[in-house]
């Protein structure tokens, strides 16, 4: 048996572009245009292991969010494909839709969105049991919602309590309690600690790693910040315009970092690490849009190392050391 | 060297029907000429709220009920809106956050960055000021300024778009920039670029920063001083080194040490802070801090204690600094 948890073959999720006014009528009076598509992700392969952390890294409309919800099926994938615990999800969800949805679940950036504001905690939180149909009695679901309510650090005292009656950390707390409802082995977290104040991250962050150890859990953790990447993953993938350009383990990628927008990624980042450096400027311009992307490598034309070449063709990862994969013509 | 700033005990208290939230208590400090200052804390530390204040721009229930605000040897607490208005855009200028609601959606970028300008220039012709907003563009690092003049702000990136509020910040090169989180719409690479053009732009027009963040990575690289601030207070003040190598007051520590660092190692837990901010309505009596720290004693639960020397231009606000034993984990005795 494989340790594979999720594997991921050149994934696609194309997204299409509404032109104009009489688009997709029956009677369109305007010429024809060509479809245009937003390429949020563009052919992206990745292998998560039982028990890894595996983060997603880039800035914003690389495809990192897209990625997480696609693979836990919140998109219709364009092409490529997903296996989970080697089978190909299609036909996972064509045999036992429930199984899937039961072992896979997410954890949202916003916790003030996330969590339905009608619905109180206990409500949130037996929810994934009742549909899942994980509980036999109303004594044995209390029982639950309680210990889970325990396990991510709330009284459970507060179960009758609305959300917006917490604050954003405890919100958060509830969205994982709810995650963890259905005893999931993985689990989708998309930028879980943007959205809350610095001291409360740490309590966040440190949750999630004792809860992982607790149960299991497996993660696929987007984020944009790197030292959390650092801290919490153990596997990370950098991602840019839709596609990954540089894979490996963790600590190989923070220590040597190879490819030209993960090195600058690392330099503009600032840190309590660097006092009174100044901030380095390593490229200028910013991200192509992904409906017209470059062609050839999509970081050339910020790339100060770019060649003709580059211009051309698009590089695929390659291993340049074990486990270590960069898409650059460079190496 | 001069202060061109100096808030003293400055209060602005919001009048809400729950009750009065002191959303600034009690704040001094100083900035001086062509320094950054870096104010940082959580939401509702009272950081925005500090900012807003010296721009006397502060909208009921709010009022700030005490202290000075002296720019330049003047007190700007007494003046008169029409005097303010003379004095904001033009001598202290602000930087907002979200550069998309900051601009005007339906104005271009040459009309809104021409208005700055003109409202406090009325004696410039149309022709200079066209000159100017192109050479102010120029400076930020848009290409082709005078054609970008005519476009409106949804043609923008988001970064482009930071430059011009930048710009329009600096177009009357202003004594001091207060900038309110200036870039955390933007991304990290985009990020270091407008954190350095502000600085660069500043420090050859001559202008101090006042720079509110919530990210310390962005001050320790950026200010020169930092002011720590909790519940409408600072906690901490004192120069960069001082505060990320030496921090004396525990909610300082604890902070610093709560963020992931680069250099971390994955499975190290992380230092967590207990519990969360208080509520600014129900502020416990004594320091407001109390409730987390992990070194009170009876008297952090019964008064407010008072900023400290520590250092040169160091300062903290806790009774119990001394006794916080090296680790800076623990409590002596």
């Amino acid at each position: 048996m494989t340790n594979s948890l999720v594997r991921v073959e050149n994934l696609k999720k194309y997204f299409p572009v509404k032109l104009g006014l009489f688009e997709g009528w029956y009677f369109n009076p305007l010429p024809k245009r060509k479809k245009l598509y937003v390429k949020a992700i563009d052919g992206v392969s990745f292998e998560i292991n039982r028990g890894d952390t595996f983060a997603l890294v880039g800035e914003s409309g690389c495809g990192k969010t897209t990625t997480g919800r696609t693979i836990v099926g919140l998109y219709r994938k364009t092409g490529g494909e997903i296996y989970f615990k080697g089978r190909p999800v299609d036909t996972v969800l064509k045999e036992n839709p429930g199984d899937f949805r039961r072992n896979v679940q997410m954890i949202f950036q916003d916790p003030y969105s996330s969590l339905n504001p009608r619905m109180k905690v206990y409500q949130l939180i037996s929810e994934p049991m009742r549909v899942h149909k994980l509980v036999k009695d109303r004594k044995e679901e209390r029982e639950r919602v309680a210990e889970l309510m325990k396990n991510v650090g709330l009284e459970p005292e507060y179960m009758t309590r609305y959300p917006h009656q917490f604050s954003g950390g405890q919100r958060q707390r509830i969205a994982i309690a709810r995650a963890l409802a259905t005893e999931p082995e993985f689990i989708v977290a998309d930028e879980p600690i943007s959205a809350l104040d610095v001291s409360i991250r740490a309590q966040i962050l440190n949750l999630m790693e004792d809860l992982q150890e607790k149960y299991g859990l497996t993660y696929l953790f987007i984020a944009h910040d790197l030292s959390v990447v650092r801290h919490i993953s153990n596997k990370t993938a950098v991602m840019y315009l839709g596609r990954i350009v540089e894979m490996g383990d963790t600590d190989e990628i923070f220590e040597n970092p190879l490819h030209p927008y993960t090195k600058t990624l690392f330099e503009s980042i600032p840190s309590v690490d660097k006092v009174k450096q100044p901030l380095k400027v390593t490229i200028e311009g910013e991200v192509p849009s992904p409906i017209n992307p470059p062609p050839g490598c999509p970081f050339h034309p910020r790339c100060p190392f770019a060649t003709d070449r580059c211009k051309k063709e698009r590089p695929e990862l390659v291993e340049v050391a074990p486990g270590h994969k960069v898409a650059c013509f460079l190496y | 060297m001069s202060a061109i700033l100096e808030v003293k005990n400055l209060k602005t208290y919001f009048f809400t029907k729950k009750g009065i939230v002191k959303a600034v208590d009690g704040v001094s400090f100083q900035v001086f000429k062509k320094e950054v200052l870096g104010i940082v804390g959580e939401s509702g530390a009272g950081k925005s709220i500090t900012g807003f204040s010296i721009l006397k721009a502060i909208d009921p229930p709010g009022k700030i009920v005490e202290g000075k605000i002296v720019f330049k040897g003047e007190d700007l607490v007494p003046k008169s809106e029409d005097e303010m208005q003379k004095i904001r855009g033009n001598k202290i200028s602000m930087v907002f956050q979200d550069p998309l609601t900051s601009l005007n959606p339906v104005f271009t970028i040459g009309y809104q960055l021409e208005e700055a300008i003109k409202v406090h220039n009325p004696e410039m012709s149309k022709e200079e000021i066209r000159e100017r907003a192109v050479e102010l563009l120029k400076s930020v690092g848009i290409p082709s300024p005078e054609k970008r003049l005519r476009d409106y702000p949804h043609q923008f990136s988001g970064g482009m778009r930071q430059r011009v509020v930048i710009a329009i910040a600096l177009a009357n090169d202003p004594d001091l920039v207060i900038a309110d989180e200036p870039t955390t719409a933007l991304d990290v690479t985009i990020q270091a670029q407008v954190l350095n053009l502000m600085k660069r732009l500043s420090q050859e027009r001559g202008s101090s920063i006042i720079l509110i963040t919530h990210d310390m990575g962005v001050v320790a690289q950026m200010a020169d001083r930092i002011a720590v601030m909790y519940a409408g207070k600072i906690v901490e003040i004192g120069p960069t080194e001082e505060i990320i190598f030496n921090p004396r007051h525990p909610y300082t520590i604890g902070l610093i040490r709560s963020i992931p660092k680069l250099s971390g190692k994955r499975g190290e837990k992380l230092y967590q802070i207990p519990g969360m901010m208080p509520s600014l309505l129900n502020l416990p009596p004594g320091c407001a801090f109390a409730p987390r720290c992990f070194c009170r004693t009876e008297i952090c639960e019964k008064e407010v204690p008072e900023l400290e020397k520590v250092g040169e231009n160091h300062f903290v606000r806790c009774f119990n600094f001394r006794r916080i034993a090296d680790d800076k984990q623990s409590c002596k005795g």
